[in-house]
């Protein structure tokens, strides 16, 4: 007990050796005799009366300890994403979705499972997929439409939500399927919070026959064949065979097909928890014209099988012109060919096959072994697997865009190749860059071959006049303004630029201009040194001057670093002005992959290109998206650098994540000072979400793992009832002092009544009142 | 006096054209160039193996090969003329830190270089080669390497002057997928290319397989 208002000892006696001696002192003082007993009695009965007073103003009041203890949570996580429809009576498990079985035992009605826990703790029922929702659903309510499970996440969800309060731990009844990422179990043990893991399911794997994966690259090139890798897994199928086939969408029509024996595995990956087997097949696809297609990939359906909704994928597939392939055949080493070698073989948009000869072939060296061809290495490491010849054909000649011919001599070429040669420009609307020199000018060179009638020149039966001697050369007023001398984006500055390239050392004259030739280049007194013709429906374009590579090592010498790209940049539009048959694209857009499943995230790349190489920094690139339903919304891009020789090359990206499943349409439009310079569209193929039945059987052993590394322990959901034996006690009870008032007692003012009344009847039967 | 006039009229006129040219170079024609250096070796070793090299190629291959070599300096103005360098000698090589410079840019901007130890070169030619290019150690090539085989069908560098008893090893360096140097060591090429009466213990044979190595360099440089 203790006073609310504080008095010392000394104090309180003080008070009542006062009221004990007024007291005394006032019974004394009675005229009329007393017995000394009565008086006693009438001074202990004040004396009392005044103590407790005295009490009473003092507020006693007493302290008492109070039990405050919260009740203990217990979080109940119900697995609810799409694998747990799954009936597991082809196992002879269970006739029931493995989410009624769950639904049966959280019932009340029915089941004792949650009045149990309920006698012991607070119970939160939830649900989860990719994560936990706290929505108050009814439990009974619960459906399985989660595509994708994330068992870390949902329990650092429901963690978190009781964090301070006291957990006996959370219960995850889960069949173990986790597939929105890789399993953390450490990360889960890190939460300090037991998990009593309550598996649901059978976990023999069901039957099912699947396409796994698509890998192909999302852009094909017209002509060039497309491997369509198909990885397809089976589990449950014995000494079975199944057609796998590669179609059109459109069309439907069949562009491959291969039968697949599904009985071994041929994926050599070591055994999973899955017990699947996988089998990976090739088809091929050769795409001819230009566009964006749709390919399906499909597999027969089993009898028994767990869903057929994963027996086919589509894919998307942009098709574009292929890279470059530019033809170089030269008659003799020289450093015109080693420059120009290097260059084209360094161009990450041309694929080069260069081949030399000569027809001076001694039988001491090696070229007498092959013709005169010279053994000629790629800088590149993936050395090119076309054949080292020259084409014999006008049918090999024409898988070329660009030939560009060296310092060759009539004999450099059989009377079949020459006419293959004329017929690829004339009538294959290909073209041809002569490079010669005085073989190829003088007497026994192009005058005497059956393709001179493509030349822009007319070289005399004697041949040209060689002239040496250092020169520059000046642009035409067409060349000033044709794409392929464009050195520099402003006029000025590409003038000034011709006007000090290093100079060129061997010129020829005596030829004789044709009609239609155009001369884009002259040397400075005048003579045309690059000439260009239509011929038939393709092109032809000739340099009358040998020591073009100056322009790649000459310029070294310069401080002006603009110059030291001027070679490659000179090459690089020159082939790909002679490559377009009509205007190229400015802008290409591309994705990384061809196919995806619903809430994928795309990368998505657009690229500009400027045959002028103009710059790129006030292109901008603007994204429309077309989702599946029809709802079109922009999509903002990032600009970025690019690793690539070519200096006019722009990048933009985006990321863009995939909410529907169907086909999108991205169409990118770039602008230019508000002036819209190109635009380009790709498809993509998104299907839906599948992943939740690739492996839908019980996870037993994840399911024990996070059960063991928490603390918790794993049951089988039909031993649940025995659960709560396994559930830990963690409850820490907790006090509180709190103070009860003794002065408001009624008691106290009854004994003083009863005091004072006693005292009035005593002095009343002696005759003090 | 009037042929005297004439004879010293076209002496003048000879020595203007071989003056000029030697400081236009060779044109278009293939060339290679000398490297004139300090530190004391014979950088004007082997003065005939140039010239006999460029016959060669003109005799054996579709080269249109010039008559002579070129003398330079590494920090020439002419340097970006000629894409093939020479360096030869039997002793100290030191290079100023701006022919390192030069060298360096001379090398990845697409020249090439052939190192010819005429027996002596090697401790020197690597302490400076290391300063042109310190991230980089000269790597042997093996012999089943393009460049002995891309015109004459060789067993590897062939041993051509013995010093010592080392056997002939061919080095190289190499940028962007390019081999810029190749360094003969132990082999010397240079003497097999000499006039025969420079070096008269060499034996017509061992002087072909020097002209057939020499051969292989040239084409290589102008193939790749």
């Amino acid at each position: 007990m203790q006073f609310s208002y504080y008095l010392p000892l000394w104090g309180i006696l003080l008070c009542i050796v006062i009221s004990v001696s007024i007291t005394v002192y006032g019974y004394l003082r009675i005229g009329q005799p007393l017995q000394n007993t009565v008086r006693n009695i009438l001074i202990a009965l004040r004396f009392c009366s005044i103590t407790i007073l005295l009490c009473c103003l003092l507020a006693p009041v007493i302290i008492e300890k109070k039990d405050i203890t919260p009740p203990t949570n217990l979080s109940i996580l119900v697995d609810t994403s799409l694998s747990m429809q799954m009936e597991d009576n082809y196992s002879g498990k269970s006739d029931q979705s493995r989410l009624d079985q769950v639904k049966q035992i959280l019932n009340e009605e029915t089941h004792q499972f949650i009045s149990t826990l309920s006698s012991d703790y607070k119970v939160h029922i939830y649900n989860f997929d990719t994560k936990t929702h706290t929505d108050s659903v009814d439990a009974l309510d619960f459906s399985p439409k989660g595509l994708l499970t994330d068992i870390t996440s949902s329990i650092r969800d429901v963690v978190s939500l009781w964090k301070g309060q006291q957990n006996a731990g959370v219960v995850l009844i889960s069949d173990g399927v986790h597939n929105a990422s890789s399993i953390n179990v450490e990360e889960i043990a890190d939460m300090d919070t037991p998990v009593y893991a309550i598996g649901v399911g059978s976990a023999v794997p069901p039957k099912d026959l699947r396409i796994s994966k698509v890998d192909v690259l999302p852009v094909a090139h017209i002509g060039h064949e497309s491997i369509v890798g198909i990885t397809i897994t089976q589990s449950g199928y014995e000494n079975e065979s199944v057609r796998v086939a590669l179609r059109k969408v459109a069309s439907n029509q069949l562009v491959d097909a291969t039968i697949l024996d599904i009985s071994e595995d041929t994926s050599n990956q070591g055994q999973s928890i899955t017990d699947a087997k996988q089998h990976y097949v090739e088809l091929k696809l050769t795409p001819e014209t230009e566009g964006n297609y749709q390919y399906s990939v499909t597999i027969p359906s089993l009898e028994g099988e767990l869903t057929y909704a994963n027996n086919e994928k589509t894919f998307s597939l942009k098709v574009v012109k292929a890279k470059l392939n530019v033809l170089y055949y030269e008659g003799r080493p020289r450093w015109e060919y080693a420059f120009l070698k290097r260059t084209l073989e360094r161009d990450p948009d041309i694929d080069a096959t260069i081949v030399m000869r000569t027809h001076k072939v001694d039988t001491e060296t090696v070229l007498s072994q092959n013709s005169g061809y010279y053994p000629i290495e790629s800088a590149r490491r993936t050395v090119n697997s076309k054949p080292v010849r020259f084409p014999e054909s006008i049918e090999e000649l024409r898988q070329y865009d660009v030939l560009i011919i060296g310092d060759l001599s009539e004999q450099h070429l059989t009377r079949t190749q020459q006419q293959a040669i004329s017929s690829y420009v004339i009538q294959h609307s290909k073209s041809v860059i002569f490079l010669p020199s005085k073989t190829a000018l003088g007497r026994g060179g192009f005058n005497l071959t059956s393709f001179a009638d493509i030349l822009p020149i007319q070289i005399p039966n004697n041949g040209c006049n060689e002239q040496e001697g250092e020169f520059t050369v000046v642009p035409t007023q067409a060349g000033l303004f044709h794409p392929i001398l464009q050195l520099d984006d402003s006029y000025e500055r590409n003038t000034e630029m011709w006007q000090n390239l290093p100079v060129l050392t061997i010129s020829f004259s005596g030829y004789q201009q044709k009609a239609g030739a155009t001369t884009l280049l002259n040397k400075h007194n005048g003579n045309p040194i690059l000439l260009f013709q239509r011929v038939g429906l393709g092109k032809s374009l000739l340099f009358t001057a040998e020591g073009l590579w100056n322009w790649r090592f000459g310029v070294n010498s310069y401080k002006d670093s603009k110059y030291k790209t001027v070679y490659q940049r000179f090459w690089a539009q020159t082939i790909r002005w002679m490559a377009q048959e009509s205007e190229d694209k400015t802008v290409y857009i591309s994705t990384d992959a061809s196919s995806y499943a619903q809430y994928d995230e795309v990368d998505i790349h657009v690229r500009t290109f400027l045959q002028t190489f103009q710059s790129q920094d006030r292109i901008d690139v603007q994204l429309e998206i077309t989702s599946p339903s029809g709802t079109t919304f922009p999509l903002k891009t990032r600009s970025g650098k690019i690793e690539s020789q070519s200096s006019n090359v722009g990048h933009h990206s985006a990321k863009l994540k995939l909410d529907e499943y169907g086909r999108y349409k991205i169409r990118a439009v770039a602008m230019k000072e508000n002036r819209l310079l190109d635009e380009d569209e790709i498809n993509i193929s998104v299907h839906q979400q599948l992943i939740e039945m690739e492996s839908p059987q019980l996870n037993e052993p994840l399911l024990k793992e996070i059960a063991q590394q928490t603390g918790g322990v794993y049951l089988n959901i039909d031993a649940v009832d025995n659960l709560h034996k396994h559930i830990k006690t963690v409850e820490k009870p907790v006090f509180v002092d709190t103070q009860r008032d003794l002065w408001t007692n009624p008691l106290l003012l009854i004994i003083m009544v009863s005091l004072l009344g006693s005292e009035w009847f005593i002095r009343k039967r002696v005759g003090l009142v | 006096m009037k042929k005297k006039f004439y004879l010293y009229l076209f002496s003048v006129c000879s020595i203007f054209f071989f003056l000029l040219l030697s400081t236009q170079g060779a044109g278009e024609r293939f060339t290679i160039a000398q490297i004139q250096y300090a530190g004391g070796g014979d950088w004007y070793g082997d003065p005939s193996a140039i010239k006999n090299w460029l016959s060669i190629l003109r005799e054996r291959t579709d080269i249109d090969a010039a008559e002579d070599r070129i003398i330079l300096k590494l920090t020439d103005h002419n340097l970006y003329k000629y894409p093939m360098l020479y360096l030869v000698g039997h002793g100290n090589i030191r290079l100023t830190d701006s022919e390192v410079v030069a060298l360096r840019q001379y090398l990845t901007r697409g020249g090439f270089l052939f190192v010819n130890d005429d027996y002596g070169l090697d401790k020197s030619f690597r302490r400076e080669i290391n300063r042109v290019f310190p991230k980089q150690e000269l790597q042997p090539i093996p012999n089943s390497h393009l460049i002995y085989r891309c015109f004459y069908d060789l067993p590897g560098l062939p041993k051509i002057h013995e010093h010592d008893s080392h056997p002939a090893q061919g080095f190289g360096l190499f940028h962007d997928g390019r081999m810029v140097l190749f360094y003969a060591y132990s082999s010397d090429i240079g003497d097999g290319l000499e006039d025969a009466r420079v070096h008269p213990d060499d034996t017509p044979e061992v002087r072909e397989l020097a002209s057939k190595m020499a051969v292989n360099l040239a084409i290589y440089v102008l193939t790749h």
